[in-house]
Formats: structure tokens, sequence, C-alpha cells
């Protein structure tokens, strides 16, 4: 019988600047995917400051103490590797993927980036009008625009209405010294884990790790964010966010509060999205596309972090169509909060899970961001038992937390044709 | 290694074992796509995939979807220009069942009125929303240009007025000439041995009838050669953005240029360290995306550079970019840049078969390029062997035909 176990295997230990590396060989495939979260998001700015996490995310790229923007690129994809970065409210992840004789070259230009970043103005220059290109290519992809204002939708906290990317006025606004001030304050070690899966040898790559990170400021422990955040699950006129683009459909979220990352709920929220969306046969697609075609498409997700979450409903419509779909969606979910979910619509969700799960570990870069990502917010034991605790929630427990945090929205949002 | 047999009823199936996760992937292709298409049909290969899942005589949609969500799996048909294709996942526990439902789709399709009016209804919505996305609107216009009344000249949905027009004696007409094992290739990635899966496959898939009539496949129409213009076709929407994408006609899949050509293209605009984001965005900082891609089709591919960015820096990006390709058609890739592009190629060949679904797609995919089942190793070898003087006659082959520009402004 398999048994899967995601930390099976894995190797965890702090480097002498306290760094948290995680090391997980697996050499199915001759491929290293290796990552670097730093504890850095759009939370932990100002507004005057907004999307300096985002601005770093571009500027280390433009070169570090020995090696060009052109050099960095130039050694991970000559070693045939593929590198990337991304900035959320709460961390900003660079991870490369590589063909595992350019592993020992990856953690390298890793620790370059996140710790010798040069930070030149003369880049940042050039730079600026590149992330200001950047927030339109999001205004004009009605998907990722609606995704922005649905968060402003559902949070109230300045730090989790801002958009990730800043405003043209803060992004424009920034100095060179206040990304350098950002940079040295959050690029420490005690900020940062490393994880690393795929095809090495755990001995030279703990190697590497000391000699290319070891200089890396040590800074203070890692930061937790207060979990005090509002939490609403009693009844309020939600709020509502429209924005008109040349669309031809709506493109609709509907959002509730949910709880700070660590809380107990969050398995049983991801099952309950699941079970409502999964699959042609799910609640939300039967009754809302495939029955009453109402809407093009329609799915269910919950989002946590370290701070208030949210569960969402995603919808796109025609817009003759919109007043039916929110007549029957409140309908839907209604019903749903009435009683507690079949045992065959939670085996179905459950074996989707499971499936996922499955099928997450086969890549080398999906382990690594995984175990990296839990580990970051000190979930590594909560992780390693995450899914049996979906596999083993009841119809009872699923309907309490459906209806602890589904029965009032807290935002709307959508976008809308001209 | 990939194992491959040919069942009696002509069926090509290739088997690759993977153990170490208890998981099944299998991708069947069929040798038929939009190409196949007259223009009275336009769309209607996507309208029979889009229709697959509906039902069948013994199952209708929800019956058919119950299989696949009883036990976590995914199961997807979809039709593309130069095939259409089935694939799915599954934990392998249950794979079986899957290839019974698979061979049930593809023999016994019903095609129920109900559920006809809902997919119609579903793709005309998507191709009216096409141009919600402004790569669509550039991509929609430069095919259209390049490829004219070639069915690559339209996307695969079709158009309104043909959507609108099919009839169930469309669909069934289709699945008639195209549903036929004897054009059809099934990969399956799973744990089981070499054995194993062949009696499975065979008990299963064989139950899939040749049918009496000759499987010939409807000849595209040829592709009328692309009229030199200086004039850019504009495009006033209401975007942000502008958007700039130039390109032209490359040679067809199969052709010995292919190699050449993706090592070029990668050359020139593939990566970070690629002559187009070094350049165009890291030194002028004109663009947030910035690429190159060369789709590459059975009757004749395209090449094409696009970049979103500010309307006012638009004669600013088309006569830098100018700069750039006339360099590379005047002196080529240097031998660095080729052994990088080299093992880019090769690391995200290598990259890209880490999940049993891609690991099916491939095996499917090769076959019907007409490779054998091992060429997933030659692939490697034949990137490795192509020829700095290989890379430099493509380049200037491709640069010195004419150029087609799309700009997408805002109104």
């Amino acid at each position: 019988m398999f048994k899967f176990s995601p930390l099976l295997g894995v190797e965890r230990f702090y480097l002498s600047n306290g760094l948290e590396v995680l090391l997980k060989p697996d050499h199915r495939w001759p491929v290293v995917s290796a990552h670097v979260w730093i504890k850095v998001g759009s939370a932990d700015e100002t507004d005057a400051r907004a999307g300096l996490a985002h601005i770093l995310e571009h500027m280390v790229f433009k070169g570090t103490r020995r090696f060009s923007a052109e050099q960095i690129a130039r050694r991970v994809e000559s070693a045939g590797g593929h590198m990337n970065a991304e900035t959320s409210r709460e961390y900003t992840h660079y991870y490369i993927d590589t063909p595992a004789a350019g592993a020992l070259s990856a953690i390298d230009i890793l620790a370059e980036l996140t710790h010798r970043a040069v930070l030149d103005p003369r880049e940042w220059a050039r730079e600026c009008p590149v992330i200001l290109e950047e927030m339109k290519r999001r205004v004009d992809d009605a998907e990722v625009h609606l995704w922005d204002i649905f968060q402003q939708s559902v949070y109230v906290e300045p730090a989790f209405v801002r958009p990730v990317i800043g405003t043209a006025k803060s992004v424009k606004a920034a100095s060179v010294q206040d990304i350098v001030t950002f940079y040295r304050a959050h690029y420490t070690a005690g900020q940062s884990v490393v994880s690393i899966a795929g095809d090495f040898s755990p001995r030279d790559v703990r190697r590497q790790l000391e000699n290319v990170f070891g200089s890396m400021p040590a800074g203070g422990s890692r930061h937790t964010r207060p979990s005090q955040a509002k939490i609403f699950t009693g009844k309020k006129k939600p709020r509502v966010n429209v924005a008109k683009q040349p669309v031809k459909q709506m493109y609709t979220a509907l959002g509730f509060s949910t709880p700070h990352g660590d809380h107990p709920d969050q398995e049983a929220l991801d099952l309950i999205a699941e079970i409502l969306s999964y699959g042609r046969n799910s609640r939300l697609v039967r009754t809302l596309r495939e029955d009453k075609q109402l809407v093009s498409s329609v799915s269910a997700m919950h989002y946590s972090q370290e701070g208030p979450g949210f569960f969402g409903i995603f919808a796109e419509c025609e817009p003759a169509k919109y007043k039916s779909y929110t007549r029957e969606l409140a309908a839907l979910l209604k019903e749903f909060l009435r009683r507690p979910p079949l045992e065959k619509e939670i085996d179905r969700a459950k074996n989707a899970i499971q499936t996922s799960w499955w099928q997450g570990w086969e890549t080398m870069h999906n382990q690594a961001a995984t175990l990296g990502h839990h580990a970051l917010d000190g979930q590594l034991q909560r992780f390693e038992q995450a899914l049996p605790k979906v596999l083993a929630l009841s119809a009872q427990e699923l309907h309490r937390v459906a209806v602890l945090y589904l029965s009032h929205p807290v935002g709307w949002a959508r976008v809308e044709p001209l | 290694m990939t194992e491959r047999w040919i069942l009696k009823n002509g069926l090509v199936v290739l088997y690759r074992r993977d153990a170490d996760m208890p998981l099944a992937a299998g991708t069947l292709l069929l040798r038929s796509g939009s190409r196949n298409e007259t223009l009275a049909e336009a769309g209607l290969c996507n309208y029979v995939f889009e229709m697959l899942l509906s039902g069948t005589r013994r199952k209708n949609a929800r019956q058919i979807a119950d299989v696949i969500e009883s036990m976590g799996g995914s199961f997807g048909a979809q039709a593309a220009e130069d095939y259409s294709e089935i694939d799915w996942l599954a934990p392998a526990v249950h794979a079986e069942r899957v290839l019974r439902l698979m061979a049930e789709i593809l023999t016994e399709p019903a095609w129920p009125a109900a559920e006809q009016t809902k997919q119609r209804r579903h793709i005309l919505l998507d191709l009216k929303t096409r141009s919600d996305v402004i790569f669509n609107v550039a991509y929609d216009a430069f095919r259209k240009h390049i490829y004219r009344s070639h069915p690559y000249g339209r996307p695969i949905d079709g158009t309104l007025e043909t959507v609108n027009a099919f009839t169930r004696q469309d669909l069934v007409r289709w699945h008639h000439k195209y549903f036929r094992p004897d054009q059809a290739i099934f990969a399956l990635a799973g744990p089981w041995t070499n054995a194993e899966a062949k009696k499975m496959m065979k008990k299963i898939m064989a139950s899939w009838k040749k049918p009496p009539h000759a499987g010939t496949l409807q000849a595209p129409s040829a592709i009328a050669p692309l009229v030199p213009t200086a004039l850019p076709v504009v495009i006033k929407a209401v975007f942000q953005q502008a958007y700039f994408m130039s390109g032209t006609f490359a040679p067809p899949m199969g052709a010995k240029e292919i190699l050449p050509l993706k090592l070029w293209n990668m050359i020139l605009g593939g990566g970070m360290s690629s002559r187009l984001f070094v350049k165009l965005r890291e030194e002028r900082g004109l663009a947030y995306e910035i690429s190159s891609f060369y789709p590459a089709r059975l009757d004749g591919s395209s090449w094409a550079v696009y970049m979103g960015l500010p309307a006012e820096r638009l004669p600013e990006a088309e006569y830098a970019l100018g700069l750039l390709l006339q360099d590379l058609a005047d002196k080529g890739p240097t031998a660095a840049e080729l052994k990088q592009a080299k093992q880019l190629l090769e690391g995200t060949y290598v990259m890209d078969h880490q999940t049993r679904r891609r690991q099916a797609w491939y095996a499917a995919w090769w076959e019907f390029l007409g490779r054998p089942p091992h060429y997933d190793r030659s692939y490697l070898e034949r990137i490795k062997a192509v020829t700095l003087k290989q890379v430099r006659d493509a380049s200037e082959h491709l640069l010195a035909q004419p150029r087609l520009t799309i700009k997408v402004v805002p109104r």
C-alpha cells in the first residue's frame, strides 16, 4: 500500500547565521529545483512605500557584486535552467529549476541575488517604467484585474487592501535609498528559508550553501505577523467593487472572510472549496453551468495566509445573466448551509485532493516550493498532517465550518463591459 | 524506455513505466485537427471535442463525469490545429475504468441535442470574449493575415456563422470520418509491467473497430505566400497597453530547418539572456512582456516577436527591434549563443518529462511525427548535432522574408 509522506527523506538544518535549509534528495530525474523564500511582502510596507517588496524582486536580477544582469541569466540558462520570482503579501520567492549539473551554480546565483545585489540607481531608472508597464498589463487582463479589486472588497486592513505591486505614485516615488534600506532590513538569513529538491549530493549542496549563504547577514529571527486581523463572520453589508473594462462578459468574485493561516479550520475550508467546484458534478458547476447555463465557468477557492484569508467564488458570465447568476448562487449557498454535504461528494473531493498532492510530488519544483513555503510559516509539522487531516474530515465538521464562514459574504467584485 | 505495439485494429499503443507513484496518465492523439476542416466546417473539430464528454449510448454527461470524479481524476478532450487529443490522469488503481470510459466515448458518442445547444453557447461566448485579451487581438489578426483562408488563419473555435450552423449530422460525419483506430495513437504512463500494460490495453482498446472505409483525411488548402507590405495592420482597442507583434512564415513541422530555427528562436527571445530580453527590456526598459515564439505546424509554421508596451514608445521599439534583427541577419548568432541555446533547449526538455502526463504526451507526439519510440533520447542528440552554419542559414533565410506587423493601439 502506497503511503504518501511529504517529509520523508527531508533533511532540515540551520546554517550558523540562522538560515533555515530543507533538502529533499530525489534521484528519479536529473533535475534540481532550488528556492529561496524571504519573509517580506507587501504586508510589511507602508502606503507611501507600497510596492517596495515587488521592486526588489525586479531589481535583484539587475546585477550583483560578482555578476551583471546578463551574466546571471547566462549562468542559469547555459546550464539549461530557468529562473523566476514572485512577490506576495507575505513573502518574496526566488527559484531556479535546472538540470542536475547546474545545481551548485544555481545555489550560488540565488545567494548572490538575496544578499549581494548591487541595486544600481541607473538600473532603477530603467526598470521603473517596466514595472509601470506591468501595472497596466494587470489592468488589461480582466482576470488579474478582478483579483486585484476583489482583494479590496474582502479586506479592510490597508496592508491587505493595497495591491502587492503598489501604485504608480508609490513606485515612481521610490528612491534607490528606499530600495537599499528595504533590502538590508529584510533580506537576512533569519528571515529566509532555502529549500532544494532533486538529484543532488546532500554533502556537496550543504558545503555550497555554507560557502555562498554563510555570509548572508544574520538579522533577527523570523517575525510573525499579528493574527488578530479582523475576520468577519457576522452579517454585514458586503463591499462591492466594480471596474468597467473593454470586455464582452462579466468577471465576478464573491468573497467570505476566513481565519489566519494557522487556524485549525484551514483544511476543512480547502475541502469545502473542492466539494463546491471540483468537476462537472460539483454543486457549483452542475447547477450554474451545466443545468441552468448561467455561467461559462465557475470555481471556488480558499486562500490562506499569515493574516486574514478568504473563501472566493469566481465566475464568468454574459452580462444579461448576471442577476440570475447571483440569485441562483445565493440559493445554492443557502441550501449548502442547510445540512451537511453528502458522503459521496465528500469522498469525491477528498480523492481529488489526494490525487492533486500525489501529482504535485511528481516534480522537483513542487516539492521544493511546497516544503519551503510551509517552513517559512513554521508550518512543517502541520503540512505533514494536512492530507491525513483532510481525509479524516467528517460531514458534520464540514457543515460546522461552512456555516461559520460562508453564511455572510464580505465582498463582491466584478469587471464588467464599458 | 517506451514500448510500442500495434493492435489488430491499427491503433498504435505506447507504454512508459514509471512505478514510484500510484498514478497513471494517458494521451490519445487523433491525426486530425482544425487543419482538416473546410471553410464551412470551421470549428467543427473543436465542437466535436467539446461534445465528447456530453454523452454516450450508455451514459449521460453526468454519469461520465461521475466515473472520473469519483476517483479524483481528470479527463479532458480538446482540438488543436494539427491533431486532436484526449488526456487523463487518475490513480493507477482506477486506470482500467478510465480506459473503458475512453473507449466508450470514442466509439459510442450520442451527441444529445440539449448538450449540443449548451456547448454551442459556450463556444460562441468563447469566440466573442477572445477580444478581452490583448494578445488574442494581436495574434488573431496576425494569423488571419499570414494564413488567410487556410484553417490556421482562424481560431480553432471557428466562426460565429459556422458554429451556429452545425447540426448533429455534422458531428456524426466528422466522427465517422476521423475517429478511427488506424489514425490514432494512444500513450500510457503508469506503474505496471510492460506485459500487464499490454494485456490491459489490448483487452480494452481492441473493442475500437476499424471502419471498413479507407482512412482518407481531408487535404488542407494550400497556404498562399505572404504579400510583402511595408504597412502595418493597426487595430484600435480600449486597452491601457499597446501591443506589437511582427513575424512571418516559417518552415513546416518536419522540415530540416526546424531544430536550427527552434535554437535560433531561443537565442532571439527564449529566456532572460535572449537578445530581445537583454537589448529591449534590460537595456531600454521598453516592455514588461517581450518574447518571440515559433508555433510549428504541419502545413507551415509562423514565427513572431511580440511585446506589450506604452503606445508612445512604439516607434522606439520598432526601430530598436529593426536594428536587432538586422544585426542578427547580418552576423548571425554566435557560437557561444548557440551552445547556450542547446543547453537551454535540452534542459527544458528534460525538466518537462517529470510528470506522467507529459511523459505520455511526448510518447504520443513523437509517434504522431513518425519518430521511433526511443526518439526521446535521439532528440537530445539531434539538438547537440545542430551546427552554427545551419542556424545562421535558417536565420538568414527567415529574416529575408517580408514581415507582417500588427499594432494594437489605445483608441
